[in-house]
């Protein structure tokens, strides 16, 4: 496959200037891209090294676009303990002329499903298998601002069928609608549907969201999501206050995949967010509050700046109902290409400090060195040295990594990207 | 009186120096659709988010390509990228510090978690 793929490459690449009047159609456009990636670690045992692992992955693509007509075919090479050699991508996509909203195409690990939802999605990326994604779609749009599309995806036993309406922009309010449903064979729990509404609206003082989730067949499966955005107390030229509050309730029995969503969740969120319009400086505080347990009531906070000295501070503070918390500290120095900083995080009764320092000689190369450990009972250091490079296309990763309890592991890495 | 000079030049280096660990950097002119991180000692930046497949490391391959998202930096240090042209929804995105290092904007206070790590987020309005 890679013969025959580099064979495409150079075909192609070398078609425009041998070929640039006879057969290649006016509007097209060819493109190649190569990616290569490739990695190996080793360990020092004695006093050499033992190489642990070794993996390239080459994925190359080549497309072919006109106004009519989209075709992309990715192909990887995966060479490690597998030796595989697998299409990644493939899709092939007819359009209508002039407008990017209407065409239908055939899909090979091309279009993953997703709903962006409020602070998580309501279908989080790589919840499927992505190899696994077969299947074709339509699309549609363009009257009105309308569009919206159809897929149905084949994932191993399964069938994922998608739909997602989208309604312009209305001068005070957007509205989307998606229903997924999900095929699955009745020995593994049979189908399930879900149908999100995402409301958005825009009311000159602040900017309501709303999202409603229900599955169909059974009344616990339902999830409902609304914040109100925008709202700002203080707005002046140097910054703003930004207090936006929250409610996320889902039924005892909701458990479509996801990250958005948890069974039985009735927590209600308070935040207020401080951003400077003409300072690197900003700040937060947020409160939640869990109805139905205090699982995961609690108070957070984070603030940060970059200092007129050079100084990046950056803070993460959380305390929740049950005792837990957990504190990051960092401060980073940078002067000219040097930077040094310190960073501590405090979990519950563990306290780990780290150290950094980078040297940065020229504008594609960096060094980096951190040492970390804790402060309490064992130190427990960890030392890790990572210097990387540039070079045009290509850029090396070269690490070294030191472990209190296991021998010194070396790392290196090539990642080039050729088009 | 050589040693008061010097005595005062140190305390006055000190304070200016203390001064400026905590007054705030000032921002070049705004822009809403514009991603700003002041980092002048990486090599290459780039910006994984929803909207860009988090620069590939979720699609097939799970390579990040070092093309998507890549900031352009100036003089000074900033590394800048444009997102027009967005739909209205709330995006997770994170720096992704010389190809290997995932880092969370410092100067945006809003987290969200992305595949265990934390990340920051973006909403566009419309």
């Amino acid at each position: 496959m890679s013969i025959s793929l580099i064979s495409l490459i150079i075909i192609i690449t070398g078609v425009p200037d041998s070929t640039e009047a006879s057969f290649i159609p006016e509007n097209w456009d060819f493109g190649y891209d190569c990616l290569i990636d490739a990695a190996a670690t080793a360990n020092w045992t004695g006093n050499h090294p033992v190489i642990d692992s070794t993996s390239i992955d080459a994925a190359v693509s080549l497309r072919a676009v006109s106004p009519e007509v989209d075709f992309l075919v990715t192909g990887a090479m995966q060479r490690d303990s597998s030796s595989r050699t697998l299409f990644r991508r493939a899709r092939a996509v007819l359009k209508w002329p002039g407008t990017p909203w209407i065409g239908a195409g055939v899909y090979m690990n091309d279009q993953q499903p997703f709903i962006a939802g409020l602070s998580n999605p309501v279908l989080e990326w790589g919840w499927v298998d992505i190899d696994s994604i077969h299947g074709f779609g339509v699309s549609s749009g363009g009257i009105m601002g309308f569009r919206g599309d159809y897929t149905i995806q084949l994932t191993h036993a399964d069938t994922l069928s998608q739909l997602n309406l989208h309604s312009p922009w209305m001068g005070f309010a957007g509205v989307d609608y998606s229903r997924a449903q999900m095929h699955t064979p009745d020995s593994l729990g049979g189908d399930i549907t879900l149908n999100v509404l995402s409301v958005r609206g825009d009311f000159r003082y602040f900017r309501p969201w709303l999202i409603l989730a229900g599955a169909e067949g059974e009344p616990g499966k339902w999830a409902v999501s609304a914040e109100i955005r925008k709202f700002h107390p203080m707005d002046t030229q140097w910054g703003t206050i930004e207090v936006i509050p929250g409610m996320h309730f889902a039924g005892d029995s909701i458990e479509f995949p996801g990250t958005a969503f948890i069974a039985g969740q009735r927590v209600i969120t308070l935040g207020a967010f401080l951003e400077s319009r003409r300072y690197f400086v900003s700040a937060g505080i947020k409160g939640m509050l869990d109805l139905s347990s205090d699982s995961l009531s609690g108070v957070s906070a984070s603030a940060g700046m970059i200092s007129d000295g050079g100084i990046m501070w950056d803070m993460l503070f959380a305390y929740y109902a049950d005792g837990d918390y957990r504190a990051y500290l960092s401060s980073v120095v940078t002067v000219s290409h040097a930077s040094a900083g310190i960073a501590a995080e405090i979990i519950n009764d563990s306290t780990r400090v780290t150290g950094t320092a980078s040297y940065a000689p020229r504008k594609d190369v960096c060094a980096e060195l951190s040492v970390s450990g804790d402060i309490d009972d064992s130190l427990q250091p960890l030392c890790d040295l990572a210097v990387t490079a540039s070079l045009g296309p290509v850029s090396c990763l070269l690490g070294i990594e030191w472990d209190y309890d296991s021998s010194p592991s070396l790392r290196i890495n090539l990642t080039g990207l050729f088009r | 009186m050589k040693r008061i000079i010097t005595v005062t030049i140190v305390l006055l280096s000190f304070m200016t120096a203390g001064c400026s660990l905590f007054i705030p950097m000032q921002k070049p002119v705004e822009q809403d659709s514009r991603l700003i991180l002041w980092l002048p000692g990486a090599a290459s930046v780039q910006v994984l988010s929803d909207w860009n497949d988090w620069g590939g490391s979720v699609a097939a391959g799970g390579i990040v390509n070092p093309a998507v998202g890549r900031m352009e930096k100036d003089e000074t240090g900033l590394w800048t990228i444009d997102i027009p042209g967005l739909p209205g929804g709330v995006y997770r995105y994170a720096f992704y510090v010389n190809g290997y290092k995932w880092m969370r904007d410092p100067v945006n206070p809003e987290t969200a978690l992305f595949e265990s790590r934390t990340v920051s987020i973006i909403m566009v309005t419309n």
